[in-house]
C-alpha cells in the first residue's frame, strides 16, 4: 500500500470511528441534537477529507504549505470555531443562571411572606 | 449630619431601602443592620450564596433576606436587590457593604446629594476633599487613582473615587439598574458608573468617612489590582461598544399588603 493510501484509509478510520461515537452519546442523550450535527458534519468532513487526499495535494501545491500541513491548520481552526462556539454557549449559560437565581431569590421570599400570612390566618380563625 | 437632613431623609424614608449583599459576614451583618433599622430605613440584605449564618442573622435583626443559591458576585447580588425595590414599590436604593466599612449614619448624606442635588447617582467617597482615610498599598493607590480618572471622563463629574460600594441610586436609573445591571465580576464598580455616565444620568459625589475591613478579605488586594485594572478597562471599553437597548426584564409591580405593614 502506498504512503497515501494509508493515510486515507486512517483518516476514514477516524472519520467512521467519531460518527459512530458521536452518534452512541446523542442515542444516550449524552449529547444534544445540537452539539451532536454539528461532530457528524466533522466526521463526515474527515471522510470526504480522506477520499480526496489528491485534492488536498493538490490545493496545498499551489500554497506554502505541505498537505499534511495544510490538513493540520485546518483542523485547528476547526477546533479554534469549535472551543469559541462552546464559549459563548458558557457564556449564555451563566447569564441564565443569574437570571434563575435572582428569580429564586425573588420568589423565595415573597413566598416566606405568603406562607407567614397565611399562618397568621390560620391561628386568627380557630376551628 | 444636620437637623435639617436628617428630617428629610427621615421623610424620604419610605421610599428607600437600603440594600446590603452579604457573602460569609456573619460576623458583622447583624450590626450593619441594626444600626439601619435604628436610623428608620428597611434593610434588605442579599445574602450571595453564603455559606455561614449570614441569612439568619440578618433575618433576625430584622432585615428582609433574599438568598442566592450559588455565589453571583456583587454586582449580581446587586442586581436582585434592584429587582426586589423595583417591584416593591422603592424610589431610591442605598446600597451599603455588610463589614461595617460604610457607617449607616451618612446614609442621610447620600439622601441629601440624591434629593437636594436632582441627581440619579450618589457616590459616597472615601477621597472627596484630598483625605487618605486609611492605608493602603501603593498598586493599589495608583489602581485607584487610574480608575478614578476614567471613572471622570465617562461620567463627565470629577470622581475621587470609583470603586466606592456606598452609593445611594435613585431616579429611572434604579429601574435600568434593575434590568441591566452590570453582573459580571467586579463589575458593580466602575463599569457601573460608566453605564450611568453613557445614559446621560446624573452623578454626583460626596465625601464620606469610611473604616478599613474588619472581617472577611477584601476582593482588592495589592498584586490582584493590576489583574483587576485591566479586567475593567476591557470592560469599559467593550461596554462602549455595546447596544445600549439591552433586553428588558419584566418586572411587576408585586402585591403590598398596607394592613400587615410590609412591603
Amino acid at each position: 500500500m502506498s504512503n497515501t493510501a494509508v493515510q486515507e484509509s486512517l483518516i476514514a478510520a477516524g472519520g467512521v470511528a467519531m460518527f459512530a461515537l458521536v452518534f452512541w452519546f446523542s442515542r444516550r442523550r449524552k449529547l444534544s441534537l445540537r452539539y451532536a450535527l454539528g461532530w457528524m458534519a466533522v466526521s463526515a468532513l474527515l471522510l470526504v477529507a480522506a477520499l480526496m487526499l489528491a485534492l488536498v495535494g493538490g490545493v496545498s501545491d499551489s500554497l506554502p504549505f505541505t498537505p499534511t500541513g495544510l490538513l493540520s491548520a485546518t483542523g485547528i481552526g476547526f477546533l479554534l470555531l469549535i472551543t469559541l462556539q462552546l464559549s459563548i454557549s458558557l457564556s449564555g449559560h451563566q447569564e441564565a443562571i443569574r437570571e434563575l437565581s435572582e428569580a429564586n431569590a425573588l420568589l423565595e421570599e415573597r413566598l416566606s411572606r405568603v406562607e407567614q400570612r397565611e399562618r397568621g390566618r390560620a391561628d386568627a380563625t380557630p376551628d | 449630619m444636620t437637623e435639617r437632613s436628617a428630617g428629610l431623609a427621615a421623610a424620604r424614608a419610605g421610599e428607600v431601602l437600603v440594600v446590603i449583599p452579604a457573602f460569609n459576614e456573619e460576623k458583622s451583618v447583624g450590626r450593619v443592620v441594626a444600626r439601619v433599622r435604628a436610623l428608620g430605613y428597611p434593610a434588605l440584605v442579599v445574602d450571595d450564596g453564603s455559606i455561614d449564618r449570614t441569612a439568619e442573622v440578618a433575618e433576625l435583626g430584622g432585615a428582609v433576606v433574599l438568598r442566592l443559591p450559588v455565589n453571583l458576585g456583587v454586582g449580581g447580588a446587586l442586581r436582585c436587590g434592584f429587582r426586589y425595590a423595583v417591584t416593591h414599590g422603592y424610589r431610591v436604593v442605598v446600597q451599603c457593604d455588610a463589614d461595617e466599612q460604610h457607617d449607616p449614619a451618612q446614609i442621610a448624606n447620600l439622601l441629601d446629594a440624591l434629593y437636594n442635588e436632582g441627581a440619579d447617582l450618589v457616590i459616597g467617597s472615601r477621597f472627596a476633599a484630598g483625605r487618605q482615610p486609611y492605608a493602603m498599598g501603593r498598586i493599589r493607590r495608583i489602581v485607584m487613582r487610574r480608575l478614578a480618572r476614567m471613572a471622570s471622563r465617562r461620567t463627565g463629574v470629577r470622581i475621587t473615587d470609583a470603586t466606592s460600594g456606598f452609593r445611594a441610586i435613585g431616579g429611572n436609573l434604579l429601574g435600568a439598574f434593575a434590568s441591566t445591571y452590570p453582573t459580571e465580576y467586579l463589575g458593580d464598580t466602575i463599569e457601573s458608573l460608566a453605564r450611568a455616565g453613557r445614559g446621560g444620568y446624573r452623578v454626583v459625589e460626596v465625601p464620606v468617612e469610611m473604616r478599613a475591613r474588619d472581617h472577611g478579605v477584601s476582593t482588592a488586594s495589592s498584586l490582584a489590582s493590576a489583574w483587576y485594572l485591566i479586567r475593567v478597562v476591557a470592560a469599559v471599553w467593550l461596554q462602549h461598544y455595546r447596544p445600549t437597548g439591552r433586553r428588558v426584564v419584566h418586572l411587576t409591580l408585586w402585591e403590598t399588603d398596607p394592613a400587615s405593614g410590609t412591603r
